[in-house]
């Protein structure tokens, strides 16, 4: 038998993505669909005064022109950050209000995509225009929450001050990080069908669950009476999570108009219709002593929320579990604007938190005189600082030492541009990455056939992670077959719960639920062909009877396969519910995600802090003449527990380090401030990475054995690798150019005069 | 989109009567065309395609002049060994545009007739722009964003920026096009065809209804076959320009004998650095006498509040160029 | 309100045609039957009937100018394999090969297309399933994460090494730019080309 875990497995839905029969939400198409098209606010703040919708109705295709007015049985839910399963608490449409850019004001419906466009451009809407602001003003912020230490928002150990007058060096630096869009290349879209009081929606989603729930909740629907189907998801990086308006406004216009319909929001209007990351300011004061050891941690976040909600990802919760230090003091703070809710996108609050802790660090290694790697080393920590507990592992420094070896750290010069070639100036900068480890309660089916097949069912979500992929091989390992002899079927909410796709969570969780599954077939084997008459472990005690990947084993070296013992049964196969209940998962979480929220526990428990742990170096040039930052070289290792697939993790890992890139040198969503609008609502001026910009990309994958996070050993890794890369780079431009950049992202206007 | 008439004349003359009607426009790659007409900027009555007029795809590099044909396509011409052997920055200017799917498509011709990516053009949200909708006024200058609008040439009317390359090494050595329009056949140096925004922004070239441009020529120079566009953004492929040269140098020994300097990514319209040139002619070039021509080619920008930087690296960018195009000559 | 009751709008005969039925006509229709037929029709914003090869076979279908080719393809002729990424040109998902040449057909007017060979990701593999070394060589390298792109990638690469600009990674690099892959596959993709240009060569 191959091995099948911690190797190379091409993806079992390869030949499908290859081929284009891989089917995505608006591949599908009802009998007798139709097109929505919506039509978003040109004001921000203010009221709808009137809608004429008579030209869009004569416009040939066009069948029905819904306003808040006329569209008939829209129903809206909670928003996510109030514990409901909605993208935003505010719900557009319901009445005049209108209070962002952007926002649905009307719904066409036509009988191809480009009358429906067209008919929305007809719809005439006329509005009161009050004042708003798209900006927050970070000195009009406030802690989350009622009391001055809820969850943590506020968190005090020691003495703050006393540990800066005591450092031999402090630093005391702000940094500010833009609003970015998630921009997966699927556009989002929902088609909704309606067969009396059966619904079926299609629509790309990190959690089917959520949304049935959330749906069959809103209509009053048994959740019988609702399917959602999403077998492949085209990027998601948070956006997919929750019910979106348009979602809603999909399912209640094919209502009204009694038949299917299909809405694909526009490139422009994904911008405003779901969520985004919020700007945030990161305030940061440390103090360290002559040899480096902090003697001083402050770090205030201040992050943007909507005038209706509060968004809160609290970045604070990890930065402060990175570097031991006796004096620590964090803040979460919120301030508001005149946008829809924000939520999370790809290492919610980690991409700006670390940009500015580890920009913060490099800066202190320069006053102290002290390779950055070095002023990591002494303040590494095998124990939580704020939490006294031990970490269930820890391998920054292991990832240091990986990386700097295969980076070549000791090639870096010492002094700020002392590297050149040709006409580019060259810089080198470290980072630390870190992800925590969360948990949630997951369930799993397995039917595994003495054939020598089995299937694996669950409502998890392949978004390109390649979950698909890695529930076949846990199946396979522990059940000993190939790959190719699982079949897994997921992305439907009617399958066993799982959790949402987000947090970096599936494969921990639910890969957890399908080991336990296979675990519990073997149980009910050894039992079954314990008391058979004939057999190699024929009359052993079922208790004593283990599963080693696809054998079973009695204690006396006896031994059967799975699959030969499977055809000894009458039945031929088992099939089992496997589960995932982590100590650490209270009633209530499991509550919550059992009925479609994000019931998470970790990373800290009463045990362990539980996080992944990583080191990211890049080289930077930046041209003498055009000022283009360019990264050549980006090398990382990273420690995350068991590698499942050492093919598809390279993927997520090197995915998120070019992700990386782009928050340091692209992304940034610019604004109209006069009108309150996001101005580079497209992708070609919102900038991402092409081909040209990721050169030489290197990923060390450590082993590391976790026993306490889940029976699988592993922790999630679909985010650490964003993590450390901005500080990264900006600490080498700044080992290049002298210029510390403390905004992102870092462009070509920043390094003039270099 | 608004639905439209379309037709695919055979010949130019066919052509340039069908677009002279009322509301009508001419499409040949449609790269420009069908992206404005998406988003509403755009919304003709009826479409002339004239693609069908294949005579206009050739082109030639002959001893004299270069000779392109208003159809032919932007990757056809710059993957062409004797452009790229006669005249380096115009492939350059070509290749380092758009993306190679565009590239396949788009035309010389309507490369050239490119319109502007001020996002308040291009978002029909906006009530303000003066370029679409005459009189409105302009959100760029009404407190919005403008990072990427013009240093050279702008208005009180409009500052939004011509966003091409190509038009750039057409600029600096002289072209010219050839146009054919219900008035017959006429020339217009390439430096005539677009106009400052003034107090009309949304009047961009001197074409009139119906005037097709059928060719685009350049009379060969020395100062061509060493020459060089560089072009700086911040995204390494497919991104326009924060700011680019398209420069040429012509050199008697170690004098400078000819130079060509052109501007993208900061005026309102191809833009030629001839006080910059001036600076040059007849004396060395080196290090010092670029970054100099650079400066003198943005003493007179007017900047706006976030194209400030656009001076500095437009500067740097020139002498960039120069320093470029000058070590490529090489054992030449 | 709706233009019609709903209770009237039920999905009728009349639309149905109109999406799925009568629009296509798979034929045998000679392309250059289609191409005169075209010419001798007055300008007018009506759907009109074009004629194209699309993986080989000669497909007619009703389009109006407006349509776009990623329209005709998804929508009218159900080949759902070419994605749409922005409608706008700006993402290369879209991409397919028009006459030979890689383009983004979201940009590309149907009615431009007449009488032109199309080919998209569907017609790439043998009819017996064997997979095209660049579609096989993209699998291998794990050139994608969610897969979306990859259609318009592997159209986009194929073309890249047909038109000899697969020389070096640099090279492949700027002419794989004009196909976005938000996942970050890029130095994948890249391997997979120079995988299919050596065997191609070897």
């Amino acid at each position: 038998m191959a091995q099948t875990i911690n190797t190379e497995v091409t993806r079992t839905d390869a030949r499908r993505k290859v081929t284009g029969t891989a089917t995505y939400a608006a591949d599908e198409t009802p009998s007798g669909m139709l097109h929505g098209a919506l039509v978003c606010s040109a004001i921000a703040v203010g009221q709808v005064t009137a809608i004429d919708t008579s030209a869009a109705e004569s416009e040939p295709g066009v069948v029905a022109v819904f306003t808040h007015e006329t569209l008939p049985d829209y129903k809206t839910v909670k928003g996510f950050y109030a514990g409901g399963p909605g993208s935003s608490s505010f719900w557009p449409m319901e009445g005049t209000d209108i209070r962002y850019a952007g926002q649905p004001v009307a719904y066409v419906v036509a009988e191809t995509a480009a009358a429906a466009r067209r008919g929305a451009d007809l719809v005439n809407v006329t509005y009161q225009e009050a004042d708003g602001s798209i900006h927050m003003d970070p000195e009009d912020s406030f802690v989350v929450g009622a009391g001055e230490d809820s969850e943590g928002m506020v968190l005090t150990k020691g003495d703050l001050q006393a540990g800066l007058d005591e450092a031999a060096q402090t630093v005391d630096m702000t940094f500010t990080t833009p609003f970015q869009h998630h921009n997966p290349m699927e556009m989002f879209s929902a088609t909704a069908e309606w067969r009396g009081d059966r619904l079926t929606v299609w629509m790309p989603s990190q959690s089917v669950r959520t949304l049935r729930h959330g749906i069959a909740g809103a209509y009053g629907l048994p959740e019988t009476s609702v399917r959602v189907i999403s077998p492949f998801v085209g990027g998601a990086f948070g956006s997919k999570a929750g019910i979106t308006p348009y979602a809603m406004l999909t399912i209640a216009a094919a209502k009204g108009v009694g038949a299917p319909v299909r809405l694909i929001v526009t490139r422009p209007q994904m911008y405003t219709v779901a969520t985004f990351r919020p700007e945030s300011r990161q305030q940061f004061r440390l103090g360290a002593d002559a040899q480096g050891r902090l003697t001083a941690f402050e770090h205030v976040e201040i992050a943007q929320t909507p005038q209706f909600g509060e968004i809160v990802n609290p970045g604070t919760h990890i930065t402060r579990a990175m570097y031991a230090c006796p004096n620590i003091h964090t803040e979460q703070r919120l301030a508001r604007s005149d946008t829809n809710s924000g939520g999370f996108m790809r290492a919610p609050n980690e991409m700006q938190t670390f940009f500015g802790l580890e920009s913060a660090m490099d800066e202190l290694a320069w006053k102290l005189g002290m390779d950055p790697v070095e002023l990591r080393r002494v303040n590494d920590t095998m124990t939580h600082p704020t939490e006294d507990v031990p970490f269930s592992s820890r391998s920054l420094m292991e990832s240091y030492d990986a990386v700097s070896n295969s980076f070549g750290w000791d090639q870096r010069g010492r002094e700020i541009g002392s590297m050149t070639d040709g006409d580019w100036l060259v810089g080198y900068g470290c980072a630390t990455a870190t992800y925590p480890t969360n948990i949630l309660a997951s369930n799993a089916r397995v039917r595994a056939q003495g054939t020598g097949n089995a299937y694996v069912e669950l409502a998890a979500h392949d978004v390109g992670t390649g979950t698909y992929t890695i529930m076949a091989q846990i199946a396979a390992a522990r059940l000993g077959l190939p790959v190719e002899a699982v079949d897994v079927v997921m992305g439907e909410a009617d399958l066993p719960v799982a959790p949402i796709s987000g947090g970096s969570t599936t494969a921990a969780s639910a890969g957890s639920a399908v080991h336990d599954a296979c675990v519990k077939i073997a149980q009910q084997l050894a039992t079954q062909i314990s008391g058979m008459s004939e057999g190699p472990l024929s009359g052993v005690d079922p208790s004593r009877i283990t599963l080693d990947d696809g054998t079973l084993r009695g204690p006396d070296g006896q031994s059967q396969s799975v699959m030969e013992a499977l055809q000894m049964i009458p039945e031929g196969e088992i099939e089992v519910v496997g589960t995932f209940r982590h100590p650490a998962l209270t009633d209530q979480l499991i509550k919550a995600t059992f009925s479609g929220g994000y019931g998470t526990a970790g990373p800290v428990t009463p045990e362990f802090a539980m996080f992944a742990f990583g080191a990211e170096m890049v080289e930077v040039r930046i041209h003498k003449y055009t000022h283009e930052i360019r990264v050549p070289r980006i090398h990382s290792a990273f420690a995350a527990g068991t590698w499942l697939n050492r093919k598809t993790a390279h993927s997520q890992l090197m995915g998120g380090m070019i992700w990386g890139i782009s928050s340091a040198l692209h992304e940034v969503t610019e604004t109209d401030k006069p009108r309150s609008r996001f101005l580079n609502a497209n992708i070609a001026e919102y900038l991402v990475p092409v081909n040209a910009d990721i050169r030489e990309v290197r990923v060390e994958m450590l082993e590391e054995q976790d026993d306490y996070v889940n029976p699988l050993g592993v922790k999630g890794i679909g985010e650490i690798g964003i993590v450390g890369t901005a500080a990264a780079i900006g600490n080498a431009i700044y080992h290049a150019t002298g210029k510390r950049l403390t905004a992102l992202p870092m462009t070509i206007s920043d390094v003039l005069s270099t | 989109m608004k639905r439209f008439a379309y037709s695919r004349p055979t010949s130019v003359s066919d052509a340039s009567d069908d677009a002279a009607e009322d509301g009508t426009q001419i499409i040949a790659g449609g790269t420009t065309m069908v992206d404005l007409m998406k988003i509403g900027v755009l919304e003709p009555e009826a479409l002339v395609d004239i693609t069908g007029l294949r005579d206009l795809e050739r082109y030639e590099v002959g001893a004299d002049r270069m000779r392109f044909g208003a159809l032919a396509k932007m990757s056809t011409v710059a993957d062409d060994p004797a452009v790229i052997d006669a005249f380096p920055a115009l492939s350059d200017s070509l290749w380092k545009a758009a993306s190679p799917q565009l590239r396949n498509v788009a035309t010389l011709g309507g490369n050239i007739l490119q319109r502007t990516r001020c996002p308040y053009f291009r978002d029909t949200a906006y009530a303000q722009c003066n370029k679409r909708n005459p009189g409105s006024g302009c959100a760029a200058l009404d407190g919005g964003e403008t990072g990427m609008h013009a240093i050279f040439g702008g208005s009180d009317a409009c500052v939004a920026m011509y966003p091409g390359d190509f038009a750039q090494a057409l600029v600096a050595f002289d072209a010219e096009v050839t146009t054919r329009g219900p008035g017959g056949t006429r020339s217009i140096p390439f430096a005539d065809l677009h106009v400052l925004p003034g107090d009309d922004p949304h009047i961009e070239t001197v074409l009139e209804p119906g005037e097709i441009v059928t060719e685009i020529a350049l009379p060969m120079i020395p100062a061509m076959r060493n020459s060089f566009y560089m072009k700086a953004r911040n995204r390494e492929s497919y991104a326009f320009a924060a700011a680019s040269a398209a420069v040429g140098i012509e050199m008697d020994g170690d004098t400078v004998r000819d130079v060509r300097i052109a501007l993208g990514g900061v005026a309102a319209t191809p833009w030629r650095a001839t006080a910059a040139e001036e600076s040059l002619k007849g004396g060395p070039l080196t290090e010092e006498t670029a970054r100099e021509a650079g400066r003198i080619a943005f003493q007179d920008a007017e900047p706006l509040e976030g194209s400030a930087y656009k001076i500095e690296l437009g500067a740097d960018v020139v002498a960039g160029a120069l320093m470029t195009a000058k070590s490529r000559m090489g054992g030449e | 309100m709706p233009k019609t009751p709903p209770d009237l709008r039920r999905p009728g005969v009349s639309r149905r045609g109109f999406l799925q039925g009568s629009s296509v006509v798979a034929g045998s229709l000679g392309i250059a039957a289609g191409a005169a037929q075209a010419q001798d029709s007055m300008p007018s914003a009506e759907a009109r009937t074009i004629t194209m090869n699309v993986n080989g076979k000669v497909r007619s279908l009703s389009v109006e100018p407006r349509t776009t080719l990623v329209e005709a393809l998804r929508d009218t002729l159900g080949m759902t394999g070419t994605k749409i990424g922005c409608n706008q040109g700006q993402c290369g998902a879209c991409t397919v090969l028009l006459n030979g040449m890689r383009v983004n057909s979201c940009l590309t007017l149907a009615v431009m297309a007449e009488g032109a060979e199309v080919v998209t990701v569907e017609g790439l593999a043998d009819p017996n399933g064997d997979l095209h070394p660049m579609q096989a060589a993209f699998a291998e390298n794990d050139a994608f994460q969610c897969g979306y792109c990859t259609p318009g990638q592997i159209m986009s690469a194929i073309a890249c090494i047909d038109e000899g600009h697969a020389g070096d990674e640099a090279e492949i690099r700027e002419y794989m730019s004009g196909n976005l892959c938000r996942c970050g596959a890029y130095p994948n993709i890249v391997a997979a080309i120079v995988q299919v240009r050596d065997s191609q060569q070897g």
